[in-house]
């Protein structure tokens, strides 16, 4: 009986749960307004605005998504403004993408508006953030009729461009991590409106004192993307040797239209950084040896003979030496260090860098980076 | 009349004075041994079941010794061409040197007795008893001959290369059955008789040098404790000998058919037999058992793995699926993939009730349609499935009731209920996934988790007859998981299973020969 | 002369048990704890708290060792005598209860703050209450078997923690010993928490059912403790920036977030959940020690009862008292002093106690 009494007691414990709570943290599918696309930018007062988009699901809306623009202090105080606009309670927890305007990105302290994302657990840190060249405005009122819902096209754009190598992916964890490390500065993907799209224009840098510091063009990502060992698949790179001239019908010579290109897939790639330091300076050899594929040999017919691997191979070597070269250089000009050579310091050279950590960037700007590549042709394609 | 009990087979019962019968009405109650004079005593035996116009007397002169004699039997429970050509001809007509009674008539079982009580309830148990003037005792002739069904395919648990002979409901045939499977010495049995007005025979069958001898004196101790008016089938047993009655999960293992149970013997556990019940208990039952076909084992051992390991899927998305649904549907919606989670959402669009209130609404329809469908008659039942199929299907979707997705899990979990080979482990979960439901709407995945976790710290807790009824899984026996949620080649198990307690470990050689 | 023959737990189910009360609160915090003193050499300290965590359990067992079939509870009467025995018996029965008080409370409100922060405290409470009470009132040989399936059953959740690896960057180890030794055994501190629970063996010792194997039981569950300690604690260094590792409170759960499967998104809530099935043997253990030394003090034969008082009495507290997520944390923290008091100086003491009290006898 006393058993009896128990199992009786448990079904009403049971059932008290059920009815007392009123369900605090319950929040129905169809009462949330699930923002997809988050854009935040800056108008010409300087006034802070937050941009959101979200999916409607109703038969008789025509729109499937809506789309709401609020002026707010941080974004947590725009989600009240949000909530009344929306018809469901403004929720963050699927955010696909954010979208930061570049205006924003010269205003200090910009990444403090951040902070909500890693402190409430509710909210994600897989969406991905992408700076936007121009105004954010532009992108939200883009209603491209060929592609599918906007929030979703833009994650797929910037997941693709990655996939390609033609810009970084760095969602807001790997943000985070970018900031707060000092070993390291972020970049971003750069998009862009178009006339009637949105195109990927390759990577935004930005700097220790967490400003825009300069941008990468898509061929310069993909180099970042070896130097930083982050290459998805077979990246693909097009050497440009010099406008070639012809000859028209008229005799005077003109740039052609068809240019003296080679066109690489790097199959497989091997990166080496040695560290040392030196009369206060940082030192930084890197050892680069590129397996390729010949895909294109744009008006070098001449060569495409076998015999003339060895030659292809050193102007490859020449051109990319020259690219890296160049993009570390950019770099250091311009004081970031987006491929984290700190860490190496830090690992190999503590000591020295203990000193210098807290501005690393300067260490970085006058440390000398020496790139030496080496690449060896696995194939010419099937053309002979 | 003090020492009436020691005429019960000598075995004192336990009746409570206040729910035992009056002792004149009552045919178990002896009223001591019967006198010399045969009118009286077929007096007394008639007093005793009077109104039974089912009861023949039939008096006649004993031609070898010319003794007078009556036999009495009851017209109903009798073979009557036994009555009739192996006990009154040999008595009435022939003539024999040798004036034993056992000799004369060609019965089998035969015995003298000399207590009414125990005549009168040899007589409504169908036997014959035959008086004889100036004896005092008279012969229970075995004559029953009562209306049984034929010997057909066990309907519940079909089988596609099994045997294709059921239980019935009478014992004696149900033990044959099994005997067939096992023609061996120490196959035992004990034979015990359960309920006052009903004297069910309940035989426990197990093998005397294979089963654990502790396990079977609780299982005999527990039947004997049972003090009950009449036991009408196996289940009703099974309610008063298992060991946690509160739990929803059958703790005993029913089956109709005598090879799971020869099976299930030769593991070393103990068949239960009631008379009067085509189904079959097994004890002590694991968790793994009901999951356990006995075609498993005549198909190859990859297919019945994988089988197996189906139906233990269908064990958790019959009871997590409709929960964990309401789960991310009302709190976790993040867990859900974003593309998935658009279409939900547009099929959640119009839906009038929030998803606890529409998930119990289709839950309980297919209840319905379920039990609505076992009760009918076959060619009422294809309606209930045509209507389900309309109702479900279609009409409650098209209306905007419930939603497109609320369908596909019900239909899931329908499904996967109907995956679990014993029907009482797959009502058994059925009837959670209800407050599996309740606890998923209150707090969300969380809440599902902690049910999750009652049910296995339940089912943990749990033991069948004092050995633990989670066996192969918790206490882990790694040896045991090879006939669990896989099954590998019966020349693999080469042991008995350690969740029967069997004694004699070894079952069976290698078979493999060699390296090979 | 064997008191518990009926409930003896295997050899598994003993190294489960053991580890099953040390993988708790701990978990979730320890790399940032870690990080927070030793930064990422943290690794070298939790090898050093590993190797004291045995040397403590060691200890205990040479104590067990010397009446077989006697718990702690049944043990200090023996020695101490009635009334100082009891006394004793009191404060090991406090500490135990102390231990599932601060250990559920803990993990309830992680899980408040994580899953569900707007539910109130005493129905997060009730909820958790009715699967501890459905498993503590159990004899120790379920606990076992709980303690074992839960192992084998939650295994996986190691394997989610391969996952973020592919985000790794080895180089954050080195170098190795950038500070030297000092923060290292600084570090050693923090990772008294997080193994402790091995002392739970002082009432689990006489249910083991092949004693000689006791030993190596508590070293195989200390060093199974210690591989997940260490796949959390490498797999967030990894991870994170050391420089901003310390800004997370839970990096154990953090390092999940940016998990998505094609099927399944925010793959941190499912394995939240799990980790209810993991956690929810730590305090059950320490309300199993406490209530089944009641249960002996009083001479009684169940512990049910207690286990329902305490249940109760945990309810109530929580309608009262209301301890905000910080309070919880210093609470720990205080805890683990306490803890390695009763895991070290408790048997250290009662060994050169034992030895004594046996060498007196011995000259007599």
């Amino acid at each position: 009986m006393n058993r009896f009494c128990q199992a009786v007691l448990v079904i009403l414990i049971a059932l008290g749960m059920a009815l007392l709570p009123g369900c605090y943290d319950q929040m129905n599918l169809e009462d949330a307004s699930i923002a997809l696309m988050l854009g935040l930018d800056v108008d010409n007062n300087g006034q802070f605005l937050v941009y959101t988009q979200s999916p409607v699901f109703s038969r008789e809306a025509k729109e499937k998504t809506e789309t709401v623009m609020v002026t707010a202090d941080s974004i947590r105080l725009s989600r009240a403004k949000f909530d009344a606009v929306f018809t469901g309670i403004t929720t963050g927890g699927k955010l696909q993408t954010i979208l930061i305007g570049k205006r924003l990105l010269q205003k200090k302290e910009w990444f403090t508006l951040f902070d909500m994302f890693y402190r409430v657990p509710k909210l994600t840190e897989t969406p991905r953030a992408v700076v936007v060249d121009g105004s954010v405005k532009d992108i939200f009122e883009f209603k491209p009729g060929d592609k599918p819902r906007l929030s979703l096209h833009m994650s797929k754009l910037i997941d693709t461009a990655n996939m390609s190598d033609i810009t970084v992916l760095t969602n807001l964890q790997e943000l985070r991590r970018q900031m707060k490390e000092k070993g390291m500065t972020p970049s971003l993907s750069l998009i862009k409106k178009g006339k009637d799209d949105v195109l990927v224009t390759g990577t935004a840098l930005i700097n220790k004192k967490n400003t825009f510091a300069g941008q990468l063009s898509l061929q310069e990502s993909t180099l970042l993307l070896i130097l930083q060992n982050q290459i998805n698949g077979v990246p693909s790179l097009v050497l440009d040797f010099g406008p070639a001239k012809e000859e028209e019908d008229g005799g005077n010579e003109t740039e052609a239209t068809v240019k003296n290109v080679i066109a690489i897939d790097i199959t497989s790639y091997k990166r080496k950084v040695h560290t040392g330091f030196s009369n206060g300076k940082f030192s930084f050899h890197v050892d680069l040896h590129f397996n390729i594929v010949i895909t294109t040999l744009q008006r070098m017919d001449s060569m495409s003979k076998r015999e003339d691997k060895p030659a292809i191979e050193r102007m490859i070597t020449s051109a990319l030496t020259k690219d890296i070269d160049a993009l570390i250089s950019k770099c250091q000009r311009a004081s970031v260090d987006p491929f984290g050579f700190g860490l190496y310091a830090r690992a190999y050279q503590y000591k020295s860098w203990k000193s210098v950590q807290n501005e690393w960037d300067k260490a970085f700007a006058e440390a000398e980076v020496g790139v030496h590549v080496k690449t060896s042709i696995k194939s010419f394609g099937v053309l002979e | 009349m003090g020492f009436f009990r020691s005429i019960l087979r000598g075995k004192p019962r336990r009746h409570k004075p206040s729910s035992s019968p009056p002792p004149v009405l009552s045919p178990a109650s002896g009223q001591g041994p019967i006198s010399k004079d045969l009118e009286s005593n077929i007096q007394q035996l008639q007093a005793r079941l009077s109104q039974s116009p089912d009861l023949v007397t039939r008096r006649f002169p004993i031609k070898s010794t010319g003794e007078r004699a009556a036999l009495i039997y009851l017209d109903s429970l009798s073979d009557k061409v036994a009555v009739n050509h192996d006990v009154l001809r040999p008595l009435m007509h022939e003539t024999s040197a040798d004036p034993q009674i056992e000799n004369l008539v060609t019965v089998g079982r035969i015995k003298s007795e000399t207590g009414l009580g125990q005549i009168v309830k040899d007589i409504l148990q169908g036997a014959s008893a035959l008086f004889i003037a100036n004896k005092g005792a008279a012969y229970i002739i075995d004559t029953h001959g009562w209306p049984q069904r034929a010997i057909e395919d066990p309907q519940l648990e079909a089988s596609l290369k099994g045997a294709h002979q059921g239980f019935v409901e009478t014992s004696s045939q149900n033990i044959a059955l099994i005997r067939r499977y096992i023609p061996d010495r120490e196959l035992k049995m004990i034979e015990l008789e359960v309920g006052a007005r009903g004297l069910t025979t309940v035989s426990i069958l197990y093998l005397a040098d294979v089963a654990k001898p502790e396990v079977l004196q609780e299982l005999v101790d527990r039947i004997k404790q049972i003090d009950i008016d009449a036991l009408l089938s196996s289940g009703e047993l099974e309610e008063y000998i298992e060991d946690n009655p509160y739990s929803p999960f059958p703790q005993f293992s029913t089956t109709e058919r005598p090879d799971s149970v020869a099976s299930q013997i030769l593991q070393g556990r103990l068949a239960i037999v009631v008379d009067k019940s085509p189904g079959v208990l097994i004890g002590p039952a694991n968790f793994a058992m009901f999951f356990q076909s006995i075609d498993d084992y005549s198909i190859r051992w990859q297919v019945s793995s994988f089988i197996r390991l189906l139906r233990f899927g269908a064990f958790f998305l019959t009871i997590f699926l409709p929960s964990f649904y309401i789960a991310v549907i009302s709190y976790n919606f993040e867990v859900i993939p974003l593309k998935l989670l658009l279409s939900v959402g547009e099929s959640r669009q119009g839906v009038p009730f929030p998803p606890i209130v529409e998930a119990l609404i289709m839950e309980l329809t297919l209840e319905m349609l379920k039990e609505a469908g076992i009760r009918l008659p076959a060619p009422i039942g294809q309606t209930v499935g045509i209507v389900g199929a309309i109702v479900i299907g279609q009409a409650t979707v098209q209306a905007g009731v419930v939603s497109n997705i609320m369908v596909i899990v019900v239909s899931l979990t329908a499904l996967s209920s109907f995956i679990i080979p014993n029907n009482d482990m797959s009502a058994a979960i059925r009837l959670i996934r209800f407050p599996m439901m309740l606890a998923a709407f209150v707090y969300g995945l969380l809440g599902v988790g902690i049910g999750m976790l009652i049910v296995l710290g339940h089912l943990i807790s749990l033991e069948s007859l004092g050995t633990p009824y989670f066996s192969p899984f918790g206490p882990l026996r790694f040896a045991d998981l090879k006939d669990s949620i896989i099954r590998l080649p019966m020349w693999k198990m080469v042991k008995r299973p350690l969740s029967s307690g069997a004694v004699q470990q070894r079952k069976h050689g290698s078979n493999r020969g060699g390296n090979r | 002369m064997k008191k518990y023959a009926l409930n003896d737990i295997t050899f598994f189910q003993y190294i489960f048990m053991i580890h099953g009360s040390q993988l708790g609160f701990g978990l979730l915090s320890l790399p940032a704890d870690l990080a927070k003193s030793a930064g990422t050499d943290g690794w070298i300290s939790l090898l050093f708290g590993w190797l004291l965590a045995i040397l403590g359990s060691l200890i205990t067992l040479q104590v067990m060792k010397k009446h077989p079939d006697l718990t702690v509870y049944d043990l200090l009467p023996r020695y101490f005598g009635r009334v100082l025995g009891a006394v004793m018996n009191v404060c090991l029965i406090g500490y135990f209860l102390l231990g599932f008080f601060i250990a559920f409370s803990a993990l309830i409100g992680f899980f408040k703050v994580e899953l569900l922060s707007n539910t109130p405290n005493f129905l997060m409470v009730l909820l958790f209450l009715l699967p501890t009470y459905n498993l503590a009132r159990n004899q120790v040989r379920i606990l076992g078997r709980y303690a074992e399936i839960s192992f084998w059953g939650f295994l996986w959740l190691s394997l989610v923690y391969l996952y973020p690896l592919k985000d790794s960057h080895w180089i954050h180890m080195l170098p190795i010993l950038k500070e030297g030794w000092g923060p290292v055994l600084h570090g050693i501190k923090t990772t008294g928490i997080a193994f402790l629970g091995f002392e739970i063996s002082l009432v689990l010792y006489p249910f083991l059912k092949h004693k000689e194997k006791a030993a190596a039981g508590i070293i195989i569950g200390n060093s199974i403790t210690l591989v997940m300690y260490m796949i959390v604690t490498v797999v967030s260094f990894l991870f994170f920036s050391p420089d901003d590792l310390l800004s997370y409170e839970f990096p154990t759960l953090k390092v999940l977030k940016v998990m998505e499967f094609r099927f399944l998104e925010r793959v941190e809530i499912v394995v939240l959940v799990a980790y209810v099935f993991l956690s929810i043997r730590v305090w059950t253990h320490y309300l199993f020690a406490a209530t089944f030394g009641i249960s002996r003090l009083l001479g009684k034969q169940d512990h049910k009862l207690f286990v329902k008082l305490v249940s109760i009495g945990t309810l109530l507290t929580y309608i009262f008292y209301k301890p905000s997520f910080h309070e919880m944390g210093n609470m720990l923290g205080m805890f683990g002093h306490l803890g390695w008091v009763t895991a070290f100086v408790f048997p250290c003491f009662l060994l050169a106690y034992t030895s004594i009290i046996r060498r007196k006898e011995g000259g007599r």
